[in-house]
């Protein structure tokens, strides 16, 4: 699956403050994938283009396994103080 | 079924359109995906991993059982400058993970115009992959291991999928997190326009607790080329004949430093599986990790820093506090 997102506020590309701004387009694939020993996994290619802050295309990717059930999923609330 | 559709184009439509449709419905199926092209590597994710190398003693995120661990602990960084390792080619499951760029091409049959084999050939000694797609089997268990093992290739959706055995004894990472000859190495080879994605997972029965898995990307440089990588092995440094750099069990006293410059729990270095998920946190806390501000019961000065000593850390760490 492929996720075309633009209208994004500025924001950080790194938690050090690496920025893109508010004309990115941000491209994502989607790919499902089933390993050998039964285990759902899904990685997320993000690619960011940013004519103001970046030179060229900034791609990365995160891995996400599938767990079995939900019972790890233990949000918390977030409150500023 | 094709015996009904030639019938009913034999009843229905002039000759020249028949043949022509029935050419394209009896032709094999063959990927229509061209990964062919020089795949640059931008390195954007871990960066200092990838090119600086890291530290000794950084385990962190990897599920090595307690074998593997001794294995990572058992090396030393003069290996590499050893005569016989000075020229070696990095494994196949390290290629797309390094910080160097490859090209990818396609082998097709003169005739049939199938394609035979994919190659790959990385930036960093040159060394070239051959993913056959023929369906031919995996030798026999006792053939030869080689840094690029054996692959065989099958597409899944628009994903060329490879699986690689005959792999030598090599590494997960540079600072000799081991990956066995038992292992199995699949990957996944998946085009989004000008960009190629690659995941790599490992499974080995050896040195891992469960398969490990990493991803990156490349981007498609239509003016990029494998140069050439000479290499020639030199004497760097005077050693005795037969000397093979190791440390011995419990005396690598260079564990722990990674741990104590990053602020990391040492713990946490050595983990394996379970350190990988964000579970892991919650056992942190429950070990009393809040920031190591102060010396105190179960914190120690380690070069200059505090650290640090969780009560279950192995008591051969605990003597290089």
């Amino acid at each position: 699956m492929k996720i075309v997102t633009i209208g994004l506020r500025p924001g950080y590309l790194r938690k050090n403050g690496v920025p893109y701004g508010e004309k990115t387009v941000l491209a994502e694939y989607l790919d499902q994938r089933t390993e050998p020993n039964g285990d759902n996994w899904f990685t997320v290619v993000t690619i960011v283009e940013d004519p103001d802050n970046l030179g060229g295309t900034y791609i990365m990717s995160s891995d996400f396994k599938k767990e079995a059930d939900g019972s790890k999923w233990t949000p918390t609330p977030c409150s500023a103080r | 079924m094709l015996n009904e559709v030639r019938n009913k184009m034999k009843m229905t439509l002039p000759a020249p359109i028949a043949v022509m449709l029935l050419t394209i419905a009896s032709a094999p199926v063959y990927a229509q995906i061209d990964l062919a092209g020089f795949w640059q590597n931008p390195v954007f994710e871990d960066v200092q991993e990838r090119i600086d190398g890291p530290a000794i003693g950084d385990f962190l995120g990897l599920p090595l059982n307690p074998a593997g661990r001794r294995a990572g602990e058992a090396w030393s960084a003069a290996i590499v400058s050893v005569p016989e390792h000075q020229c070696q080619d990095y494994p196949a499951d390290y290629q797309s993970n390094s910080m160097w760029s490859f090209d990818m091409w396609k082998e097709v049959d003169p005739v049939s115009h199938a394609i035979i084999a994919w190659h790959t050939r990385l930036q960093y000694m040159v060394p070239e992959r051959t993913i056959w797609m023929d369906g031919r089997p995996h030798p026999d268990e006792d053939a030869a291991h080689t840094w690029g093992g054996f692959s065989t290739g099958r597409w899944e959706g628009g994903s060329l999928v490879v699986t690689t055995t005959h792999l030598k004894t090599s590494w997960l990472r540079r600072n000799g997190v081991p990956r066995s000859d038992k292992a199995t190495l699949v990957e996944r080879f998946t085009r989004h326009g000008n960009y190629l994605s690659v995941v790599t997972t490992v499974y080995d029965p050896v040195y891992l607790s469960e398969p490990y898995a990493r991803s990156r990307d490349l981007i498609l440089n239509p003016v990029g080329s494998v140069g050439v990588y000479p290499c020639e092995s030199v004497e760097e440094t005077a050693r005795p004949i037969g000397d093979i750099p190791h440390v011995l069990p419990g005396e690598n006293k260079y564990l722990t430093e990674f741990a104590a410059v990053d602020g990391v729990p040492v713990e946490a270095t050595l983990a394996g599986a379970e350190a990988m998920y964000p579970e892991y946190r919650t056992l942190l806390a429950a070990m009393g990790q809040g920031g190591v501000t102060k010396e105190g019961e179960n914190c120690c000065p380690v070069r200059g820093r505090l650290l640090c000593c969780w009560p279950s850390l192995p008591s051969y760490l605990l003597r290089f506090f």
